[in-house]
């Protein structure tokens, strides 16, 4: 499985993706976001650090993600994203609308 | 030989061609592997070494074909039939100038077969023609993993380059989107998709042909005009997306009229991307 989901916390929960995030992930993250309860208070923090290549399809269910998210109270954060796929991500403006920290802890800290 | 064909050269050994016969390979002389060699026209699949009846001027060609760049680690397995009675010294020899795999001999057929498609069952439906220095081409099929192969290809290609490690993932995104572009909008006209880079010191050069009914420039348009929030709202249709990026990539992106053949340049002297 190349993306995996945790609870880490009350509201709080962790998508680690994989290598490629190309058509075979994005299928699998798709899925498993449907069958996310996502509510309101709902805080998301998706884990890019093993990410080595992303597509558009990728970057689009990201990006769908962050239409999710985007009129709720709970946050949408990114984290271990690399200076290849955050300059894609500058591309489409997608680094001003979501918040990038460093790693978990600074996303944990962002979130309380 | 028709351009499609599977190519595997196996030399000396006249029972090993009988053998392979029945795997419609087609058996060669060293002297004929030479002048394939010097062809761009020719297709090669693997490259099968007799190594039962061991000859030196087997690894000189291994290693001419390598260092002419000749060589596509990864996508032209080479393969080395030897007996249970090889040397020692003669099989890490052989592992060392860079066969793949070595296979024992005798074998039954049905072993063999094993053997091969366990180490076809990542090539299956790629044809790639033999590269000339600056330019190497591909034929595949609508899967994407043959395109992820081809991306890695590029990857090595450009990691002697001396591109930022961020061009270089740029270069291979581009040429990703543009091929997934192509593998979905080809339609089901049964023919290959065709690749085509040419790598020079000052330019990178993407050649991507399908037989499809062409994309919809409405889409790119769409996209290219709509404003950020607007394109962030539609971002779960991912069309348009990775050619938009492409073309803040890429410096010259030409489309036919129709919309299936893609030339892209990249100026590689100017950086970033």
């Amino acid at each position: 499985m190349s993306v995996k989901i945790k609870e880490i916390e009350e509201n709080i929960i962790l998508i680690e993706l994989g290598k490629d995030f190309i058509e075979f992930m994005v299928n699998e993250f798709k899925k498993k976001i449907k069958e996310l309860n996502i509510n309101d208070s709902t805080n998301i923090i998706v884990d890019f650090k093993k990410i080595k290549f992303i597509s558009s399809s990728g970057i689009a269910s990201v990006g769908a993600l962050y239409n999710i998210m985007k009129n709720n109270r709970g946050k949408l954060i990114f984290i271990g994203v690399n200076s290849n796929v955050k300059t894609l991500f500058n591309m489409i403006k997608l680094t001003k609308e979501i918040i990038i920290c460093k790693n978990l802890k600074e996303a944990l800290a962002n979130v309380q | 030989m028709s351009n499609n064909e599977k190519l595997i050269l196996i030399v000396q050994n006249s029972d090993l061609k009988f053998f392979f016969k029945n795997f419609l390979w087609k058996t060669i002389s060293i002297d004929e592997l030479a002048s394939v060699l010097k062809s761009s026209k020719k297709y090669i699949y693997s490259v099968l070494f007799d190594f039962i009846n061991f000859n030196e001027k087997y690894l000189d060609i291994i290693y001419t074909i390598k260092s002419k760049n000749l060589y596509i680690d990864n996508l032209i397995p080479f393969i080395g039939l030897i007996s249970k009675k090889t040397d020692r010294n003669i099989i890490k020899k052989i592992l060392f100038h860079g066969v793949d795999r070595v296979i024992f001999y005798p074998f039954k057929n049905q072993h063999l077969k094993k053997i091969i498609s366990e180490i076809y069952k990542n090539y299956k439906d790629i044809f790639i023609e033999i590269p000339t220095k600056n330019f190497i081409s591909f034929k595949i099929t609508d899967e994407l993993k043959y395109l992820h192969i081809i991306n890695n290809y590029v990857s090595r290609l450009l990691y002697y380059s001396k591109l930022p490690p961020e061009d270089i993932f740029n270069l291979k995104f581009a040429l990703y989107e543009i091929g997934s572009n192509a593998i979905k909008h080809k339609g089901n006209t049964g023919k290959h998709i065709s690749i085509s880079i040419s790598f020079f010191k000052d330019k990178l050069i993407y050649k991507i042909k399908d037989y499809g009914k062409g994309f919809e420039k409405k889409i790119l348009n769409r996209f290219l005009n709509g404003d950020t929030l607007s394109r962030l709202n539609n971002i779960e249709n991912a069309g348009g997306l990775g050619i938009f990026l492409t073309n803040k990539i890429m410096d010259k992106i030409i489309y036919n009229k129709k919309g299936n053949y893609v030339i892209l340049e990249k100026n590689l002297l100017r950086s970033p991307v």
